[in-house]
């Protein structure tokens, strides 16, 4: 017995082995890194706090992480609220041909290469686009979903983003037992109330879920940013990248080191607060 | 409230797809540059990217790069998914969320770490690298998967398997392996296609040979060719055989169920 519950101990531990060393250190070199003054591409000199002076000093790391909370805030919102519209809208349909069609859509999207689809979003948002157009002939103005505008960004952040909601809230959704809303018919409830007073509470922390990752997806991203929000819409990854693009190594560490913490309190204020809701 | 129903779901349809249906598009244009409403046809691009050394030196570089991922990541995550349904007295929601940090940190983070990393190691700008990455990235979602998968099944079943004097390797691979076989295998292909589309710690670490990711990218920012559309289309068919085989799978296995 106790040579066949050694087994498992010794397979856990060859993964989390793997993860420690490769996770952990590279982290710890990115730490390290932080600390490092470079000039011309080089480092120079001993470990000091000048890049850390430096980027608390401007304003660039502010604006950023501003610009970056408040993207991922509108994108997880939008696309959990358009992604619970649609599973609800499927369900709707007694014949499963709906949902499938919609999941099918929603898995298969979600792998097709993000950069050539970002790029081809970049042209339907610019000019010369028939989105564009259309708004246009139609007389409504100017186009609130230009390229490089926060319209146009939250929309390119759309097709990625919503199938990932559809897909955990269709899981979700049919995982919901038919009775409930058997019950609530009989009862005489309309199915605007079975939706609102039944189905949604139970999906919440779906919800949840749902409007979290796509939060840590969204200002964790570097290709819709920066192929759709151009220079305008300034992201904490885009001032990563930007240092990098100059050989500023240790800027880009100490911007990333202060962003990793932003995110592991993030995560702490989330994890707090749904053990507070579970205790009440 | 089905009309409404209908109306939602097209529309949402129409935001997701309309990038691959206006790529697909771009992609039999004659036009090398992006011109809508499409002129000539022609399937050239297609001819063109098929012909491209890079291109499909690119295409093989990231496949067997994505094979070995996906390998490497379903056994570790096997592994330590069996060891966390088998573990007692340890808080397991803990540890299946510590698991998961990799996999939510920004990739931008661990890539500039790793490479700094690889660079000590002498691993950087390297095949090798991108796998390791890939595979510490990826490898928490098979865990999260696979546990899931292994705490729904009969614990009866391995007992019994011990009791009739199975060995240890057999119980692990033919029982409860073989018992969600199916679900490895789509975890696999998930975890193949993430692999396949990822960029950013592609971009890091891949060295002069560059991964499908990098490589779209770099032909995107230097000299634009619909080649690029009609790469995208071929990707894009690619995965939805793949994504059509792993439907299929989970289909038959809930069916089974």
């Amino acid at each position: 017995m106790n040579g066949q519950s050694a087994v498992p101990k010794i397979m856990g531990s060859i993964h989390i082995l793997w993860q420690s060393v490769l996770f952990g250190i590279p982290l710890l070199f990115l730490v390290i890194l932080s600390f490092k003054r470079y000039e011309m591409g080089l480092p120079v000199g001993e470990p000091t706090l000048y890049n850390y002076q430096r980027l608390f000093e401007g304003h660039l790391l502010y604006i950023s992480l501003s610009n970056t909370i408040i993207l991922g805030i509108a994108v997880s919102i939008i696309s959990t609220l358009l992604a619970l519209l649609a599973v609800i809208g499927a369900w709707s349909f007694k014949r499963p041909v709906i949902r499938n069609i919609l999941l099918f859509a929603c898995a298969m999207v979600f792998f097709i290469g993000l950069v050539p689809r970002s790029f081809i979003f970049q042209y339907l948002l610019s000019e010369q686009a028939p989105l564009s157009k259309c708004w246009d002939f139609l007389g409504l103005g100017i186009f609130p979903f230009q390229l490089y505008t926060w319209g146009g960004l939250v929309l390119g952040y759309l097709p990625v983003f919503v199938p990932l909601s559809i897909i955990i809230l269709f899981i979700a959704r049919k995982e919901i037992s038919q009775e409930f809303e058997h019950v609530a018919k009989e009862l005489g409830a309309s199915k605007i109330k079975i939706q609102y007073d039944i189905i949604i509470p139970l999906l919440k922390p779906s919800i949840s879920i749902s409007m979290i990752l796509v939060f840590l997806l969204t200002i964790a991203d570097v290709v819709v940013i920066d192929l759709i929000g151009g220079a305008k819409v300034y992201s904490v990854s885009s001032l990563i990248l930007d240092f990098i693009k100059i050989d500023d190594w240790g800027m880009a560490a100490s911007a990333s080191f202060v962003f990793l913490l932003f995110i592991l309190v993030f995560l702490y204020l989330i994890s707090f607060a749904f053990q507070k809701k579970i205790s009440l | 409230m089905k009309r409404t129903g209908l109306f939602i779901i097209l529309t949402i349809l129409v935001i997701i797809l309309s990038p691959i249906i206006f790529m697909a598009l771009f992609s039999v244009s004659e036009n090398r540059f992006i011109v809508f409403p499409v002129q000539e046809y022609s399937i050239k691009w297609y001819i063109s990217v098929i012909n491209n050394p890079v291109v499909l030196n690119s295409l093989g570089y990231t496949i067997i790069i994505g094979l070995i991922v996906s390998g490497l990541s379903v056994c570790l995550g096997f592994m330590s998914a069996y060891w966390l349904n088998n573990a007692k007295g340890i808080n397991k929601q803990l540890f299946l969320a510590l698991f998961t940090i990799p996999a939510i940190v920004p990739f931008i983070l661990y890539g500039l770490g790793f490479l700094e990393f690889a660079r000590n190691l002498g691993i950087a700008r390297s095949g090798f690298a991108v796998v390791i990455a890939h595979t510490v990235t990826f490898s928490p979602l098979a865990t999260v998967y696979l546990f899931h998968q292994i705490s729904r099944l009969n614990e009866d079943i391995e007992f019994s398997a011990r009791e009739l004097g199975a060995p240890n390797y057999r119980v692990i691979i033919e029982i409860v392996g073989g018992q969600i076989a199916k679900n490895i295998f789509v975890c696999a292909i998930v975890i193949f296609a993430l692999s396949w589309d990822e960029y950013i710690i592609s971009w890091f670490v891949s060295g002069f040979q560059k991964t499908y990711a990098v490589q779209v990218r770099n032909m995107l920012e230097s000299t634009f060719s619909p080649e690029v559309f009609a790469l995208g289309s071929l990707i894009g068919f690619f995965i939805l055989l793949l994504v059509s085989i792993a439907f299929g799978f989970s289909r038959k296995e809930l069916t089974l169920r």
